[in-house]
């Protein structure tokens, strides 16, 4: 069976031709299977972020290549790298990313706004993906009047509402204390179970320590310096 | 359905920020009705003047020495009335009058069986030596009314009495308003006017396409005279209020400017919270063409709403309110203004171009900084 998603040899650098130019990804490679859940571990400025960047279509990279599901997406034009970005992958961003004045369920709604899909289909979604985040009574309230910890399930619920391949997590512990970065785990897991494929960038020994974690890899200046088995 | 729903969002989107989205509606809203207002009223005014002069005579002919108007001699009529095609030549007494005692200027117009644009309102018309008729806004001004006297103070500065036998109404008020008229001999002893001579002489034709040919004619056999055709007439009116709602559109586009300057600064200005918000929707999978789409969307609810009510407030306020303060300016010389009750009409041309000159400046003015935000790579939201 192939990898779901491969990088080879990809380089990510900002500002390339200026003084202030920083190699963010500096030439890795690695695949990830279907299913699988993978750590990616390092210190801050090791280029945890912008590696989850490339693999989630969020940017593309200066050099190297990046293959979803077989299909190269390095190139691709604008339109399509947000499809794939749309419909293979869903994010837990560090900061949740949530709109504030928006309610919960039209918060977990924004994706699937531009899906070719009805109204009463997309209420159907968001009401599935609440439920699995135990957030169903929350629906009407507003974002800003939520905990951190339920503002996390709704960014988790987001992520899933597409029904995505991949849930791409970026230090998703980093504002939890130790009972809700237990419960999220424990969130994980379920999602491991129903097939989902994780990759989740943190330097939190509970996340790397935890058994769900099939793979850690280890970057440190935008390198990959160890990769192994939890 | 994709668009549908983007519409939906948009609507919601400009609801979530009510303060900012009723200010900018608010003063979108006023300068439509403003400019609006002139457009409707210059066009208000034209129809008036053209109804107007349909009913009056198709050529005007006056005396002029050193350029300037003079009394005509009242014999020039039956030379004129000999032109083939000429069916009838009046002569005319009329002038002006100010009143001190208002500081009110009327015009004094002999009375004229054939005039069939003066009907009265109430009473009957002038037969005596000291009757008149006046028009509605002589009789607010003095308040006198049906039987009461009118002292006016002749050439010789002498005050004579005249019994108020009417009161016009018209078809227009732009021609009664100011209007006093009494009997052709008592307005020339009015005036100290001989009967020898007239102010004008007003010709009727029978074929309005000669009216070109008769003009010329009458120019060759009175050479210091200068006829003025019924449409001449009309050109001048049209150029007159033409120029005047120019001149407040004018004046106006300097705040359409400023409004745009504030539009393009509010747009070109994304709050942080909204350059977030296209960051995050782009993260999550929404095409820079579906922000666009959304902003689009708001730009125009935003600007057919404003355009929308700016046009209903204009309509009410030129044609159910008489277009208060904009009526006195684009009428202009007379200080008895009619009470402006214009036919409503709408120009579709003249709202096309106001919708091109505030929709699309304001719309573009936020599509673009929009596309600015939603061209950038999603990457950001990563870092938070």
């Amino acid at each position: 069976m192939s990898p779901l998603i491969v990088t080879d040899d990809v380089r990510k650098t900002y500002h390339p031709n200026r003084a202030d130019a920083t190699e963010a990804v500096a030439g890795i490679s690695l695949q990830i299977d279907a299913g699988e859940v993978v750590v990616l571990k390092g210190p801050s400025g090791s280029g945890k972020t912008s590696l989850l960047s490339l693999i989630g279509c969020m940017s593309r990279p200066t050099s190297g290549r990046v293959i979803v599901a077989g299909e190269e997406v390095s190139r691709l034009p604008e339109r399509f790298l947000t499809l794939v970005r749309r419909r293979t992958f869903g994010f837990v961003f560090q900061h949740y990313q949530l709109i504030p004045d928006l309610s919960v369920r039209d918060n977990v709604m924004l994706p699937l706004y531009p899906e070719p899909m009805s109204l009463t289909e997309m209420q159907q979604r968001v009401a599935t993906a609440l439920a699995e985040v135990e957030l169903a009574g929350f629906a009407g309230r507003r974002v800003a009047h939520l905990s951190g910890g339920q503002q996390q399930r709704v960014a988790i619920a987001r992520a899933l509402v597409n029904r995505p391949q991949v849930l791409i997590a970026d230090e998703p512990t980093a504002h939890l204390d130790s009972r809700l970065s237990i419960e999220l785990l424990q969130r994980f897991e379920v999602l491991k179970q129903a097939g989902l494929t994780l990759i989740v960038a943190t330097h939190d020994p509970v996340v790397c320590d935890h058994p769900l974690v099939d793979r850690i890899i280890a970057l440190h200046d935008g390198r990959l310096i160890g990769e192994g088995g939890a | 359905m994709r668009s549908y729903k983007i519409l939906e969002y948009a609507l919601t989107s400009l609801l979530r920020r009510p303060g900012k989205t009723f200010a900018i509606l608010l003063v979108y809203m006023l300068m439509i009705a403003v400019l609006a207002s002139v457009l409707f009223l210059t066009q208000a005014l034209k129809t008036e003047a053209t109804t107007m002069l349909d009913a009056g005579p198709e050529l005007i002919v006056q005396k002029t020495l050193a350029g300037r108007h003079e009394l005509i001699p009242v014999a020039v009529a039956a030379q004129l009335a000999a032109i083939p095609g000429v069916k009838e030549v009046t002569s005319r007494v009329w002038g002006y009058y100010y009143d001190a005692l208002v500081e009110a200027n009327y015009t004094l117009q002999a009375f004229d069986a054939t005039d069939d644009t003066l009907t009265l309102l109430d009473g009957r018309l002038p037969r005596g030596e000291e009757e008149c008729a006046i028009g509605s806004g002589v009789a607010a001004i003095r308040r006198v009314s049906l039987g009461d006297d009118l002292i006016l103070i002749d050439y010789d500065n002498i005050g004579r009495i005249f019994t108020v036998t009417g009161v016009f109404d018209t078809r227009s008020d732009l021609l009664t308003q100011d209007l006093i008229v009494m009997p052709d001999g008592p307005l020339r002893q009015f005036f100290g006017m001989s009967d020898q001579v007239a102010t004008d002489l007003a010709v009727r034709v029978y074929n309005p396409s000669e009216i070109d040919t008769i003009a010329n004619k009458v120019k060759r056999i009175v050479p210091d005279s200068r006829p003025i055709t019924q449409r001449e007439l009309l050109r001048t009116y049209h150029a007159v209020f033409d120029w005047r709602g120019g001149m407040m559109l004018a004046l106006f586009s300097s705040a359409l400017l400023a409004f745009c300057i504030l539009a393009w600064d509010k747009a070109t200005g994304l709050s942080a919270g909204e350059r977030r918000e296209i960051g995050i929707l782009k993260a999550i999978g929404w095409d820079t063409a579906d922000v666009l789409q959304l902003k689009l969307y708001e730009g125009l609810a935003l600007s057919l709403l404003a355009f929308l009510g700016g046009l209903l407030i204009a309509f009410l306020l030129v044609f159910f309110w008489g277009a208060p303060l904009l009526g006195e300016v684009l009428r202009g010389w007379s200080v008895l203004f009619p009470a402006l009750k214009p036919t409503p009409f709408i120009d579709p041309y003249q709202i096309a171009t106001l919708a091109f000159l505030t929709i699309v400046p304001y719309v573009a003015s936020t599509i673009i900084p929009a596309w600015r935000a939603a061209i950038a790579d999603p990457d950001d939201v990563m870092r938070g």
